[in-house]
């Protein structure tokens, strides 16, 4: 304590040591003025240019991708569409336990929850759980209950119509980017576009989300309207799955077209695939055949070699030529048919579809000439259909005589199935080739017509007279002594030509002995309204194109006539007793002549003859102005209900079919266009 | 030793000073609570705890006569060299520097600690070496002094925190010019500050063909060569040794006159801003609130530094005075250095804005200070 003692003398309070405090005072807040002034110096005087400097830093613009456009077929029924879903996203921090949680959101999504708790852990604050959820999972990740889940909306594609027109539709990715068919074509004009927003940016530079979208309709992308009709694809591929599957084929194409406008109203492929799960299906279900690969058309040619000839007057429908008994040497090959014959006139050689004869037809023709009327109907150029990669077709100069003998029914050269059918669409529609289509309108959220097809004539190929000429020529191509019978139809006059080709084998350099069978038809003969093509590739059990693919072709046929309400070419008395009990009776429609009134009345008087009690049978009321079907189903107790307006372009139940009185039926009305 | 508060000393409680202690307090928790928004660990409550302990602190240091603490301010001093010199054994890296003693949950710095038990050793060479008829210190009689400060100072340096030792020895250089020197060692000091501004106005600024001819520059290392370049030019290299002082400088003008809110700054939240609940704390405050709550924090810091200068000033003793200047002087440099570092007026340095950073051992010590100097005001006439 002697410090303590010590400090007890009172020191002289020394003048020296205020002095210094109030200098030390002075130095003090000289220097805290110091900062002040820096500080009003950057938080006034620089604030703008530094605010700069710190927006720059932070603001991000995210981009939000425009809501995809739809695809609608030719009536309005979408085909491809965009709808919002829910993905789930996590920020892995604020989870309590990452391999609980990952254990927990994995069985509620069904996936692997080591694969999830990976993504997790890697992840620092933002990591997807399941991106495109369904809405059933996103309620039971929701109930959880999870700390740092986060739901954002994306736009995801559906195709609400399924394996429907699938491969002229096309895929889209993950990403929203389109992979396949128009998808693809039409990717700018689908996809519109993207707006921009800006959004916040950490110093680690990433994307933080921002509350709140632009309004969805104002970054909407175009919608692309088809040619195709979705009943018409519909009973096409239905009538060509059937035709693959019994001949054991490997698959196939159908084609129908309108050949007076060149509208393409069904493009069918088989195998199909579903593109709403593109991931089952293999790469080769998923391509369009249809529009992309070229193939040997066969006999289907012959018919435009003899209009090419009869065009030039080099022969005449009576011309005959010697078909050789069956075998013709042409240098060191030999044309074959496959059935004898001698003597026979154009419509014979068409008829039984005569290598032969034709081949002597196309040497009156000469090399020049046949490669120039093939090039006149449209092959070997694209047709521009708008799909991706689609084929062209090769038409090699036949300097052999051997070449120029295949050449005329269709070996040794390849097309399209498109570019056939679109020929015989020029034979059908008086001699004037149509440029076939299959966009015919695409159209901005905003109403304003990006591109739009009208029905455009390429050129004539030949005369109106020789066009009729060859098509009442093939019509007996479908009588008893025709190569196919089985395309016949009771109501309508069919002009049509069969096609089995021979498979070129790429590996042994020769033809194999796979087949291509195809029919190509043309309804109603006398004046034409479709132009159907079904072709169908390596069938097993028959390889003729009039045994395999013909069934089809009349299947497609029936219901193409009926739905576009062709009246009949010729009236049948139905067959007692089936009356409507069968599909295949023509539609009564309104504008059809007065020839098919009888066969209402006789519909209508097979409908009011069932009378098991309680029940009743759908009468059929396709083609039927909306007004008339409503009546003629309440007169058969039925309940009516109607969307649409227009026309019946299909009804469920079907006609036919046996239901409860009072029960509902479902009319699909659309306005033709 | 006097354990007790007598009456008398009651009016001398120093009020003003206390309110201006509480309110950066008060601003400084809020702040933290901006800073440290989550997903961030919420500190500030850590923080709360801690300025608990500090006001208990106060009020025990209250409690002692400063004289008692004069005579035990040797022992002081030798604990907290000792404390530096275990360091070396047992102490705990982190971001480079031996700096921590870690101790359960709790990481103690005893550098904090050392500035007090510097001043208050100074106080003490200081009060014992009066000479009533030679106010003022030659060289020779400068020895005791010296000694006191460069022995804590080297050990800090060798951490190495720079910061900290840059610290010890302005508030020390503080106190010893405040005990009056010779002219001509105030001579040296103007000199030698010039000289350094002349050595670095060479290296760093001086147009000159390379390679440059640098007196002190080779010396240094690159980190420190660095932080000195992004001193006099942040914008340079914006990603490496510029970029602390850019982020804080454009934080700090982005807020403005009134700022963007709390928990409201962009730079804070987005994490641009480095050690943003420590060193620059200062920045998150400028940003969010503004120039005006700026101003506040000054005024705050301002009323401090005077009011703990009247304590000095009306010290009954010279320790008394000196503790007061010594203290007032290190939390002085501590704030100047650390408000200068982030609006780009001082290089930047490891230092802590006292009573505002996030961190227990800063607060505990400055709180500390902040009793030593009530302790002082209260037993001003109480003889």
């Amino acid at each position: 304590m002697r410090d303590f003692k010590a400090a007890r003398a009172p020191e002289p309070n020394a003048k020296w040591l205020k002095l210094r405090v109030q200098l030390l005072f002075g130095l003090f807040l000289t220097l805290l003025g110091t900062a002040f002034a820096r500080a009003v110096f950057l938080q006034v005087f620089e604030q703008e240019k530094l605010r700069g400097l710190a927006q720059d830093q932070y603001v991000r613009q995210i981009e939000i991708p425009a809501r995809r456009g739809d695809i609608f077929d030719r009536r309005g029924t979408p085909l491809a569409q965009s709808v919002e879903v829910d993905s789930i996203w996590v920020d892995p921090s604020l989870l309590p336990d990452v391999r609980a949680a990952s254990r927990a959101m994995a069985r509620v999504l069904k996936v692997d929850a080591d694969e999830l708790f990976g993504r997790l852990t890697r992840a620092k604050r933002f990591a997807w759980v399941k991106r495109q959820a369904k809405p059933q999972d996103v309620d039971a990740i929701k109930e959880l209950g999870l700390p740092g889940l986060g739901f954002t909306k994306e736009p995801k594609r559906f195709y609400p119509q399924r394996e429907l027109a699938a491969h002229v539709v096309g895929l889209v990715g993950t990403d929203g980017h389109g992979l396949e068919g128009l998808e693809l074509a039409f990717e700018d004009e689908l996809s519109g576009q993207n707006s921009r927003l800006s959004g916040f940016r950490d110093a680690k530079g990433r994307k933080l989300l921002v509350q709140g979208a632009l309004d969805p309709l104002e970054r909407q992308g175009a919608s692309v309207t088809l040619t195709l009709d979705r009943h018409l694809q519909y009973v096409a591929e239905k009538a060509l799955a059937k035709a693959v599957e019994e001949s054991r084929a490997v698959a196939g194409t159908a084609v129908v077209l309108d050949p007076r406008t060149g509208e393409l109203l069904a493009l069918a492929n088989n195998p199909r695939f579903n593109p709403n799960a593109p991931e089952g299906g293999d790469r080769g279900a998923i391509r369009n055949r249809a529009a992309l690969d070229t193939f040997e058309p066969g006999s289907t040619m012959k018919s435009f070699v003899m209009a090419a000839a009869l065009d030039q007057k080099l022969i005449t429908a009576d011309s005959t030529f010697f078909c050789e008994n069956g075998a013709w040497p042409v240098g060191r090959h030999t044309i074959n048919d496959t059935h004898p014959h001698g003597n026979m006139n154009i419509e014979g050689i068409l008829q039984v579809s005569s290598n032969i004869g034709t081949a002597k037809v196309a040497n009156v023709l000469g090399r020049e000439r046949l490669v120039a009327a093939y090039h006149a109907f449209g092959f070997a150029e694209r047709t521009g259909l708008a799909l991706p990669g689609e084929g062209r077709g090769v038409i090699p100069f036949p300097k052999a005589d051997v070449a120029l003998a295949t050449q005329s029914f269709g070996q040794g050269m390849t097309a399209t199935a498109v570019q056939v059918a679109a020929g015989y669409g020029a034979l059908a529609n008086d001699g004037v080739l149509m440029r076939p289509y299959l966009v015919s309108k695409v159209v901005d959220p905003d109403g304003v017509v990006l591109l739009e097809n009208q029905p455009t004539e390429l050129r004539r190929v030949v005369s109106a007279k020789t066009a009729r000429q060859v098509v009442g020529m093939l019509e007996s191509v479908v009588t008893k002594g025709g190569t196919a019978p089985r395309a016949a139809m009771a109501e309508y006059r069919v002009a049509g030509k069969t096609g089995t080709a021979q498979k070129a084998d790429p590996v042994a350099r020769g033809y194999s002995d796979k087949r291509i069978a195809s029919f190509v038809g043309v309804v109603p003969a006398e004046a034409p309204r479709a132009v159907i093509l079904v072709v169908v590739d390596e069938p097993k059990t028959d390889v003729y194109g009039g045994l395999v693919a013909a069934p089809a072709f009349k299947e497609i046929a029936t219901a193409a006539m009926a739905h576009l309400a062709v009246p009949p070419s010729r009236t049948v008395a139905p067959p007692e007793g089936v009356a409507a009990a069968v599909p295949l009776a023509p539609p009564p429609a309104s504008k059809a002549s007065a020839k098919a009134a009888p066969i209402k009345a006789a519909l209508a008087e097979a409908v009011t003859e069932t009378p098991e009690p309680g029940t009743v049978r759908v009468p059929d009321v396709q083609g039927q102005a909306g007004r008339d079907a409503v009546v003629q189903l309440l007169a058969a107790a039925l309940e009516p209900q109607v969307l649409g307006s227009g026309r019946v372009v299909s009804q469920t139940p079907a006609a036919g079919s046996m239901v409860e009185k009072g029960a509902r039926v479902t009319l699909e009305l659309a306005t033709r266009q | 030793m006097q354990l007790r508060i007598e009456r008398r000393m009651v009016p001398h409680v120093p009020w003003g000073l206390i309110v201006c202690v509480l309110g950066v307090c008060a601003l400084g928790i809020w702040n933290l609570a901006s800073a440290s928004r989550p997903p961030l660990a919420p500190v500030w409550s850590s923080q709360l705890l801690y300025l608990g302990l500090g006001i208990a602190a106060v009020l025990v240091v209250c409690l002692v006569d400063y004289r008692w603490i004069q005579t035990m301010a040797l022992p002081i001093y030798g604990l907290n060299i000792l404390a530096l010199l275990a360091l070396k054994v047992i102490g705990h890296t982190a971001k480079g520097a031996e700096s921590w003693f870690v101790i359960g949950p709790f990481r103690l710095q005893p550098a904090e600690f050392m500035k007090i038990g510097v001043v208050l050793m100074l106080a003490k060479v200081y009060h014992d070496d009066f000479r009533p008829n030679e106010p003022s210190y030659g060289l020779v009689r400068l020895w005791k002094p010296v000694v006191v400060v460069m022995v804590p100072f080297l050990l800090v340096l060798v951490q190495p925190d720079l910061g900290t030792a840059l610290m010890i020895f302005l508030s020390s250089l503080t106190v010893i010019l405040f005990g009056k020197v010779r002219w001509y060692l105030s001579a040296v000091l103007v000199g030698g500050l010039l000289v350094g501004a002349l050595i670095i106005w060479n290296d760093y600024v001086r147009e000159m063909p390379e390679p440059r001819t640098t007196i002190v520059r080779h010396y240094l290392k690159k980190h420190q060569s660095q932080r000195i370049s992004g001193w006099l030019d942040p914008e340079a290299d914006l990603r490496g040794s510029g970029y602390h002082a850019a982020q804080s400088k454009i934080a700090v003008g982005s807020g403005g006159l009134t700022g963007k809110g709390w928990r409201e700054g962009t730079q804070t939240g987005l994490r641009f801003l480095p050690e943003q609940h420590t060193d620059f704390i200062f920045s998150v405050w400028a940003e969010e609130h503004g120039f005006v709550m700026c101003l506040l924090l000054l005024v705050f810091y301002g009323g401090l530094f005077i009011l703990g200068l009247g304590v000095g000033f009306n010290a009954r003793d010279r320790f008394g005075a000196f503790v007061a200047v010594g203290v007032v002087a290190t939390i002085f440099w501590q704030v100047f250095e650390n408000i200068g570092m982030v609006i780009g007026l001082l290089p930047v340095t490891g230092i802590t804005l006292p009573l505002m950073s996030y961190g227990g051992s800063s607060m505990l010590s400055v709180m500390i200070s902040i009793g030593l100097l009530v302790n002082v005001s209260m037993r001003r006439h109480m003889f």
